[in-house]
């Protein structure tokens, strides 16, 4: 089980970016937070074994954590139903508001964000995370998560208004 | 612009895009990172102390908003462990030296033997300190050390000294001597 040190470094980077994220979202499903802790390391040591061959890390651990979820819960209750379980914006569109969703969704996934600003946005706008936790976690300062926070919100207002929704109160 | 902020939250509540974590939950999140990582580390074979240390010095570093990668910080931890060593050692080696200085400094015993003018050898045991005489040092034994080399050459000096300025005051004593109508007129 042994990774080359470059290998080693790829994986604490990438750990130490999305493990809240990853983290909280297995927390939200389970609402166990020991649990919540095993299964987010174990995402993680799935990803230890092959980082070297992931190029598009964060739907990969979505993917990931979503396989060892329904295994959590295979594990508990064999009639599992894994469209039912995963109705969430992150994994699965199944509600009413399904276009609208995918919209914003779209919307979110085109403003040209780059991985932390993704995890930043992510963190905010859908885990109410504060700009004081999202900076710690990130490595910046308040200010510079806000700062750039605003600008993905107006990036995904931008793309809104090239899809016909001039103003957002539409929606509401 | 915090009012679109404001309205984009609305909008990613009432399309229930947005899950919330307790602000409790996002303190324990962000405790557990670290402690979770080691433990990941352990299990997977990639925990080593060194590179721990680097861990922390990369946590550290963007705890004060600076982006450094984690080779980044494996560097400053090289250059650290450098100046520390090097800092140490020299600290430690200035340290052993003015301690030995000053205990040789003190007070140095000396055993020697004083032979006088025909009477031959005298077994005086006599015990020396470093600050006697040079003169007095006629011979000493095998174990003689350093400082009393060091007494010797000073001595040695000294006279130098006194020499040149008895030869210094002759010469002038001479000068003042030479009548002045040996001076040749013009």
């Amino acid at each position: 089980m042994k990774r080359s040190k470059n290998n080693l470094n790829i994986f604490t980077e990438t750990y130490m970016k999305y493990y809240p994220q990853i983290l909280s979202l297995i927390l939200l499903k389970i609402n166990d937070i020991e649990d919540a802790r095993d299964l987010c390391q174990e995402v993680f040591i799935i990803f230890y074994e092959k980082c070297d061959s992931i190029y598009n890390i964060r739907p990969w651990l979505c993917g990931t954590m979503k396989n060892v979820l329904y295994r959590y819960y295979a594990s508990k209750n064999q009639d599992v139903d894994i469209d039912k379980l995963f109705n969430s914006p992150e994994l699965a569109f199944t509600n009413g508001f399904r276009d609208t969703r995918i919209i914003i969704n779209e919307a979110i996934d085109h403003t040209g964000c780059d991985d932390e600003e993704r995890i930043i946005f992510d963190l905010i706008a859908r885990h109410n995370f504060s700009y004081e936790n999202a900076a710690r976690i990130l490595g910046y300062t308040r200010r510079q998560v806000e700062y750039k926070y605003t600008q993905l919100v107006k990036g995904v207002l931008a793309y809104l208004k090239k899809k016909g929704i001039t103003d957002i109160k539409e929606l509401l | 612009m915090s009012g679109e902020v404001e309205t984009l939250k609305i909008l990613f509540d009432r399309y229930k895009i947005s899950e919330p974590v307790s602000l409790e939950q996002q303190e324990y999140i962000i405790k557990q990172r670290k402690s979770d990582l080691k433990d990941l580390l352990k299990k997977s074979g990639g925990y080593g102390f060194i590179f721990w240390l680097s861990v922390l010095i990369y946590d550290s570093l963007r705890k004060f908003g600076i982006q450094a990668t984690l080779v980044q910080s494996k560097i400053l931890l090289g250059i650290t462990a450098a100046v520390i060593v090097s800092g140490s050692s020299t600290g430690a080696y200035v340290g052993a030296k003015y301690i030995a200085d000053m205990i040789n400094g003190e007070q140095i015993k000396i055993e020697e033997k004083i032979k006088k003018d025909g009477t031959g050898l005298i077994d005086s045991d006599k015990k020396k300190s470093g600050q006697d005489k040079p003169s007095d040092i006629k011979k000493i034994d095998d174990k003689s050390t350093q400082e009393s080399v060091k007494t010797r050459k000073a001595a040695e000096k000294s006279i130098r000294q006194k020499n040149d300025t008895i030869e210094n005051k002759k010469h002038k004593s001479e000068l003042e001597s030479d009548p002045l109508s040996e001076v040749p007129t013009l």
